[in-house]
Formats: C-alpha cells, sequence, structure tokens
C-alpha cells in the first residue's frame, strides 16, 4: 500500500516538487524499493532524451506578417479591428457599462408603476370586482363587447348564458 | 540591447539561444505596440517565440507542416486578441494555451479525416546543440524516431504535458495556467504520462 503511495509521488520527487517531509519518505522508500529506483531512473531518462527533441523552427515571421495582412486587408475586416481598438480600451469599457447601468435604472424608473395599496378588506373586494368586472367583456358594460349584445347572444352558447343569468341573478 | 537590434539578430535559427535573453520589459513593449496594431512588433515577438511554438506544436503534433501551420495560426491567434491580453499573467503561458487549443483542433481536424493520428514526419535535421560525431549523431537520430513513435502512441494530454514539462521546462504552476487545470492534476497526470511514456518504450524494446 505505502509503496503504491510512494510510487505515486515519484514524477513530484524527481521535479522537486514534493513537501520536506514527503520528499524524505520518497528518499527513504528509494534506499528499499528497486521497483522504485528503477522507475525513477528511467522518468530522469526519458527526461533527458525528450529534452534533447528540439527541431530548427522555420521562419515563420513572412508568413505570419502575410497572413495579418490577408485577414485584414478585407473592409469588412478593417472595421472590425477597429472595433475591437475601439471596444477594449479602458474608457470605452468604463463608458459602455456606466450607459447600461443608466438605461436598466431608467426602464425601471419609467415602467415602475405599484401595486395598488388597499386599506381595507372592503377596498380590496371593491378594487378586485372592479377590476374583473372591467376587464371582463360578459360582465363590463364599459368595454366593447356588450355594446353589440346581438352578435355576442348569437355567439353564445347555451351554458354561458345558463352561467352568466346566475352570475347577473337572472 | 534595442528590439529592432534583436529582432535583426534573431532572424537566423541559430539565434535560439538568445529567446532566453530577451527581458520581460522588451516583451512589454512589444506586446504594447502590438495593441497599437504595430506590425512589426508583431514580427519581432514571432521570431522571439518561432522557436518554442514551433517546437511545442511539434511535440504534440508530430508532424513538421501540421506543426507550422498550427504554429502559424496560433501567432495569428495572438495578433487577433492581443488587446485582451491584460498582463495578468505571463505572455509565454498565455501563448503557450492558444498552440495548445491549436494543436487541439488539428487532431480534431485528423479524427474527423480519419487519418492516422501521428505520422512521424522526422525529416527536420536535429539542432546541434553540441558538438557530435556523425556516429552519435546517427544513434541521437535514432533514439528520436523511438522516441517520437512512443510520444506519437500516447494520448495527446499525456503528450502535452510531457512537451510542456520535459521540453519547455515549464513549472507545475505554469503548466497548470497553460492548461487551465489544477496543481494537483498537474502533478497526477504527468505522473501518469511518465509512466505511460515508460511502458510505451519498453513495447518498442527501447
Amino acid at each position: 500500500m505505502k509503496h503504491q503511495r510512494i510510487q505515486k509521488q515519484l514524477s513530484a520527487y524527481l521535479d522537486n516538487e514534493l513537501a520536506p517531509a514527503m520528499h524524505k519518505q520518497v528518499d527513504d522508500h528509494l534506499r528499499d524499493c528497486q521497483e522504485c529506483a528503477d522507475m525513477l531512473a528511467d522518468f530522469k531518462q526519458n527526461r533527458q532524451q525528450i529534452s534533447q527533441l528540439v527541431h530548427p523552427a522555420p521562419s515563420m515571421k513572412n508568413a505570419v506578417l502575410a497572413m495579418i495582412r490577408e485577414t485584414e486587408s478585407t473592409p469588412q475586416n478593417k472595421l472590425l479591428a477597429i472595433f475591437r481598438r475601439w471596444i477594449f480600451r479602458p474608457f470605452t469599457v468604463g463608458a459602455t457599462a456606466f450607459s447600461t447601468v443608466c438605461f436598466v435604472f431608467a426602464f425601471f424608473i419609467f415602467t415602475y408603476s405599484p401595486a395598488p395599496q388597499y386599506d381595507e378588506l372592503l377596498d380590496f373586494y371593491f378594487g378586485v370586482h372592479t377590476e374583473e368586472v372591467t376587464n371582463n367583456p360578459l360582465k363590463s358594460n364599459v368595454a366593447t363587447p356588450l355594446s353589440n349584445p346581438t352578435t355576442f347572444t348569437e355567439d353564445m352558447n347555451e351554458d354561458t348564458e345558463t352561467l352568466l343569468n346566475l352570475y347577473l341573478g337572472e | 540591447m534595442s528590439v529592432t537590434t534583436l529582432t535583426a539578430d534573431m532572424e537566423t535559427y541559430s539565434d535560439i539561444v538568445q529567446v532566453e535573453d530577451f527581458d520581460s520589459q522588451q516583451e512589454r513593449e512589444l506586446i504594447l505596440r502590438c495593441q497599437e496594431r504595430d506590425t512589426a512588433a508583431m514580427g519581432t515577438l514571432v521570431v522571439q517565440y518561432q522557436h518554442w511554438v514551433y517546437n511545442i506544436a511539434y511535440g504534440i503534433l508530430g508532424h513538421h507542416e501540421d506543426a507550422q501551420d498550427a504554429a502559424q495560426d496560433a501567432f495569428l491567434s495572438v495578433w487577433q486578441n492581443i488587446n485582451k491580453f491584460q498582463f495578468r499573467s505571463q505572455f509565454s503561458t498565455w501563448l503557450y494555451r492558444i498552440v495548445k487549443n491549436k494543436c487541439l483542433n488539428v487532431i480534431d481536424q485528423r479524427k474527423r479525416r480519419k487519418t492516422e493520428p501521428m505520422e512521424i514526419d522526422d525529416s527536420q535535421p536535429w539542432v546541434p546543440l553540441d558538438t557530435v560525431t556523425p556516429e552519435q549523431e546517427a544513434l541521437r537520430s535514432e533514439q528520436s524516431e523511438i522516441l517520437h513513435a512512443a510520444l506519437g502512441r500516447l494520448k495527446e494530454s499525456y503528450r502535452t504535458i510531457l512537451v510542456l514539462r520535459e521540453l519547455r521546462e515549464l513549472s507545475y504552476e505554469e503548466i497548470a495556467e497553460v492548461l487551465d487545470c489544477t496543481l494537483g492534476r498537474v502533478k497526477s497526470r504527468l505522473h501518469e504520462a511518465r509512466k505511460a511514456l515508460k511502458d510505451e518504450l519498453e513495447r518498442i524494446d527501447w
């Protein structure tokens, strides 16, 4: 169990990334465990081999600059580049944030309408009743639908008529 | 050393060692000039970083042409997004992250085309880091082929972390930033990757 735990630390041990106490534990373990010592030796050797896997890089300066010129040569990209430059300026970011906050604040101020406050229970019922009657074409004589009773009666089915009569107490 | 002189000096491949001499103040100056859309400054940055960008891409992709394309695409992305770089991290780690993403794109494209995951293209000559005899050179070339073959059989995530750590020698913190993961994850994945490479090399009879 300890062997497995220590073995998992070998990589960090190789890179000197272990805490001193753990580093010492690994040191002690390596003296007794040939398997871990071999693994560490392999890690070291592979690290050295990979560090030598360096290839000469081809010169990319001209190619990259040509790509940049190409991408920025179209009018759209030119505009986009100008926009990017503009949008990332600190002043632009600040101004945009400030405008957004102002807009949101103004929106709430101008669209806010407080809910009706009722002092008494009776006021509440009157309020609700008024809203219900005003917004309901079947009950209201303020809205338009009842001003044309002929059409209304034609469209009305029996159930609706019964319910309406019941409600109006007829 | 001025930026202009440095650019002229770094035009040739043999100046790769000078890359390390490029100080952070000069780099910052170049990045600021790039943010002002100065293409000459971008050219200097390309010369400055092309060696490692190419080699990281080559390590991940294992193919010269693909690595070159990925590296050039990465530089183009740097130019297009340079205004997003706010100096909160090192420029190199930001750049390597872009390179890694470009390499992942290439790997995705390969999968869609259903081509071989790693076509070993070791046609590029070795960098003469030191004076070696022809025999040593031949042996080194053979070793590199085997190592490339073993790397090519690893998972992409293992290849990437090995290249960043063993080839570019990034710290665990830098790797975590490039790979966008935790330090603990870097530690465990690096161990898994080293173990997988060891097993793969044993399989090829290293």
